[in-house]
């Protein structure tokens, strides 16, 4: 458990979360969202989840972040290529969100199934391939199905429609 | 010097609660997607957080199914946000009005 990686993770995390609420640029969002990205599959290592931070930096900060990237420069044009994005409902939003903030805090301050503590294991992928087609098998292929569906919907809603 | 359980607890409700700020105050949707993925990424946070102390990793598998979802989430908005803006010109939330054109 190395304490100092931890906050420094934590710190990014916390940073660029934070900027990114008040941030307008769509594009610096979009950066932004890959340094949290980054550092929250820093945090995973620390955690013992080496398997799931590789995923995360080879699925999020590569697949999503391009797509929303592919999204930004396809559907925001602007002459002076900025894409400003401005805010409404502030007042209630952050009101929401406090409450939100608070009921976190007391549900996580009066819970008792904290767990106690982090301990190393090792042989992960192993682990994780045998649960994947034992334990899992069901939602495994169920969520391969799924993956089928996305594609043959994502390409057929994302073509031009013949009738507009 | 903060229990490591706690603050990992601590930044995953963090991500949460900045995620739905996001989606509830910015009038872009695609801004709105970001803050989609901040809170699936909350989630994921708290779950690996509640795998550490488990020998049988379960929360790091359902993690992975989190990350699978949420792939195939943000296809399809993109998909269905290219189509919107094709026919109003826009993703400006509050002109996006009509559910029929």
């Amino acid at each position: 458990m190395n304490e100092g990686w931890m906050y420094f993770f934590g710190l990014l995390i916390f940073l660029s979360g934070l900027t990114l609420i008040f941030i307008k640029n769509l594009i610096y969002a979009a950066f932004l969202l890959a340094l949290c990205l980054l550092s929250i599959a820093g945090f995973y290592v620390i955690y013992n989840a080496n398997f799931l931070a590789v995923i995360q930096i080879l699925i999020y900060a590569g697949g999503i972040l391009i797509l929303l990237a592919f999204g930004i420069m396809l559907t925001n044009r602007s002459p002076e290529g900025k894409v400003i994005v401005g805010h409404h409902l502030l007042f209630f939003g952050s009101l929401l969100i406090l409450g939100m903030a608070l009921l976190i805090y007391a549900l996580v301050g009066s819970s008792t199934i904290l767990p106690q503590e982090v301990h190393q294991t090792t042989g992960q992928v192993k682990e994780i391939g045998v649960r994947f087609l034992t334990q899992y098998i069901l939602a495994f292929e169920l969520i391969a199905f799924l993956l089928l569906v996305v594609l043959v919907g994502a390409s057929y809603s994302g073509k031009k429609s013949h009738h507009a | 010097m903060l229990d490591p359980i706690i603050f990992g607890l601590v930044i995953g409700s963090f991500l949460f609660c900045t995620g739905l700020l996001i989606v509830i105050i910015k009038k872009n949707a695609i801004f709105v997607m970001i803050g989609i993925e901040l809170m699936l990424n909350g989630a994921n946070v708290n779950l690996v957080v509640f795998s550490g102390s488990d020998p049988n990793i379960q929360g790091q598998l359902m993690g992975i199914f989190v990350v699978v979802l949420a792939a195939a989430e943000s296809v399809v908005a993109l998909a269905i946000m290219l189509n919107i803006f094709r026919h109003f010109q826009t993703l400006d939330l509050n002109s996006l009005k009509k559910l029929k054109y």
